[in-house]
């Protein structure tokens, strides 16, 4: 409850520090905020659509971080699924099998990307910690390259893909609000991660990992290998969110597709104290600041790249709390 | 490219990589440089502007210390380096792209920063690969730092707090990472772009564990990546490369990428506190 209290009072006092400094009025500020986010049944759903990415991005850390292998890369897993499930899609005829088709294909290519530093780290010993933060910018790259490239639109004017032909688009039950199935697929991943982790071999394998590496070797785990496997398991989720947010959201690839949810999702997993019911109401959480980001930058004139700020400094200070 | 061409590329990575090198040394593994950095390029272009180019290095050198110190702050109350570096990367990424998107809405522009004439930047870094050299093997602050690293509880024996230590050194890391950034804006680009740091605080990060936190080979490995990427530019200028722009922007980090899977995982590790916070024994 303590942590809870902690990140709100960050994001309200940061929050308000930035409002003051870019010299709005902080009752407007906060009225817009609010109504942005919570306002009309519209905006409910932007703020569950926002949360969409961020609960992916934040399971995917938090399985990781549970296992004990710091995964910093769901951006780049994110940004590789996305890529993957345009591709994937725009390649194959459009009909019914086209939404499962770009799922599909972004989780495998999140899993591969994560995959490259779960074996560099299992079999080259080289620290994910850098592997992954390396594969994020070379993913960033990818993407610009791509848009650019191979996957540009057909009339080649802008950096952006082609849209995807409707059949691919996930359903959105209530129109014109932008809520969609990717939000409940993220619910029903929370609910397998939940039963995962307690209740197999498996969960207590990674459990166990992570918090008594040594204690856990002495048992016969084979724990290189089992954190090699949370790592690939959490790029698929961090995959899948791309895939996600591209048949759910915007439809197409374009630069800057993320503005940073694989960071994000750090903020949220550490938030959720590393549990994935908690993960997704703070993942709704953060997904309600973005929204609200929306309304300041609108009303206020708040960047919305402010909301980065607010989330490294409820990292920081989660960080500095959880060892004490 | 000529030798000092080279030179003003690497030199923003020379800087942030010795100053990761003294806090690695000390024990901290500050993955946070990257925003730290762009602090320094922050400052750096605000100041300039206005006063000239020597006051925009000093204000970077203090805005990355502030920085450094806020990490430093953190990680004594014995938070996760990894964590806690990672918070500060949005930190310095959010709060420079704040800070320089409200400004471009008031008329500040980024561009034209007033440049310094080539030599002090880069000559200092390659002068500061010797100081640090000498600082951490032929001194007793050094002797004491590098203990921090190993040992801190021995530290702590012989009767000097080793949280105070590394505060210390991270201090004056943050100082040469904002000097980093400042060798970015003031000499390498001339301007102020969000996000321009482009990885390098990460690219310091891979150096310092290539060179085996010794400072030379750090120094050699810098240099060589600075070149191969400058290389790589001059080729597109050209026009000889077929490799697309963007993909050459991907250049440093795959290379770097590479370097860590062939270079065989060795016996000889970084220092043995080397990312472990240190709580004070009761």
């Amino acid at each position: 409850m303590r942590r809870w209290l902690l990140a709100m009072a960050v994001i309200a006092g940061a929050g308000l520090v930035v409002v003051l400094a870019v010299g709005a009025d902080p009752w407007q500020a906060l009225g817009a905020a609010l109504a942005s986010a919570f306002g009309s049944p519209v905006a409910v759903q932007e703020t569950l659509a926002r949360t969409t990415p961020l609960l992916w991005c934040g399971l995917a850390v938090a399985l990781a971080f549970r296992a004990g292998v710091w995964n910093i890369g769901a951006e780049g897993q994110l940004l590789a699924g996305a890529t993957a499930a345009t591709a994937a899609v725009l390649a194959v005829p459009a009909g019914p099998w086209s939404g499962p088709l770009g799922l599909l294909a972004g989780g495998l290519a999140g899993a591969a990307w994560a995959g490259i530093a779960a074996a560099l780290r299992l079999w080259r010993g080289v620290n994910e910690v850098l592997s992954t933060i390396l594969l994020n910018l070379i993913a960033v790259a990818g993407v610009s390259w791509a848009v650019h490239g191979p996957l540009q639109e057909a009339a080649r004017t802008y950096p952006q893909s082609d849209a995807i032909p409707r059949a691919a688009w996930l359903w959105r039950p209530f129109p014109p609000g932008r809520l969609n199935l990717g939000f409940l697929l993220a619910l029903a991943a929370t609910g397998l991660l939940v039963l995962a982790l307690r209740r197999t071999g498996w969960g207590l394998e990674i459990r166990a990992g992570g918090d008594s590496p040594e204690t856990a070797r002495v048992c016969g785990i084979r724990v290189e290998r089992v954190q090699a496997g949370a790592l690939v398991l959490s790029g698929l989720l961090a995959g899948l969110g791309g895939a996600v947010e591209l048949t759910g959201m915007t439809h197409r690839l374009f630069e800057r597709f993320s503005p940073g949810w694989g960071y994000s999702g750090i903020a949220v997993a550490l938030l959720g104290g590393l549990e994935p019911v908690a993960t997704a109401v703070a993942a709704a959480l953060f997904g309600a600041l973005a929204a609200a980001s929306g309304g300041l930058q609108r009303v206020a004139g708040v960047p919305t790249v402010a909301t980065l700020l607010i989330q490294g400094l409820v990292i920081i200070v989660l960080a500095a709390r959880r060892q004490r | 490219m000529s030798p000092a061409e080279v030179l003003t590329a690497a030199a923003p990575l020379l800087w942030a990589a010795l100053a990761e090198l003294l806090g690695e040394r000390a024990g901290v593994l500050n993955i946070g440089i990257e925003g730290v950095m762009l602090s320094g390029c922050l400052a750096a272009a605000l100041t300039a502007t206005p006063l000239g180019p020597w006051w925009g290095l000093a204000a970077a050198a203090v805005a990355g210390c502030l920085a450094n110190l806020l990490f430093a702050m953190v990680i004594a109350s014995g938070a996760d380096q990894v964590v806690a570096g990672t918070g500060m990367v949005l930190v310095g990424a959010g709060l420079t792209g704040a800070i320089f998107r409200s400004l471009q809405a008031r008329g500040f522009s980024g561009a034209l920063v007033p440049t310094l004439p080539w030599g002090p930047l880069e000559v200092g870094a390659l002068v500061l690969v010797a100081l640090v050299w000498w600082f951490l093997q032929r001194t007793r602050a050094g002797l004491i730092v590098r203990a921090c690293g190993e040992n801190p509880d021995a530290v702590a024996a012989a009767g000097r707090n080793p949280v105070t230590v590394r505060v210390a050194v991270l201090a004056v890391a943050g100082g040469l990472v904002g000097v980093g950034g400042a060798a970015l804006v003031l000499r390498a680009a001339g301007s102020f772009v969000e996000g321009m740091t482009a990885g390098r605080g990460f690219l310091a990060l891979a150096l310092v564990l290539l060179g085996r936190w010794r400072p030379l080979p750090i120094a050699i490995g810098t240099v060589l990546l600075g070149a191969a990427t400058g290389f790589q530019f001059h080729l597109q200028g050209l026009g000889l490369a077929g490799v697309p722009y963007q993909l050459l922007l991907a250049l440093p980090y795959v290379l770097t990428l590479a370097v860590l899977a062939l270079v065989p995982p060795s016996r000889v590790g970084g220092p043995a506190a080397l990312g472990k916070a240190y709580q004070r024994q009761r």
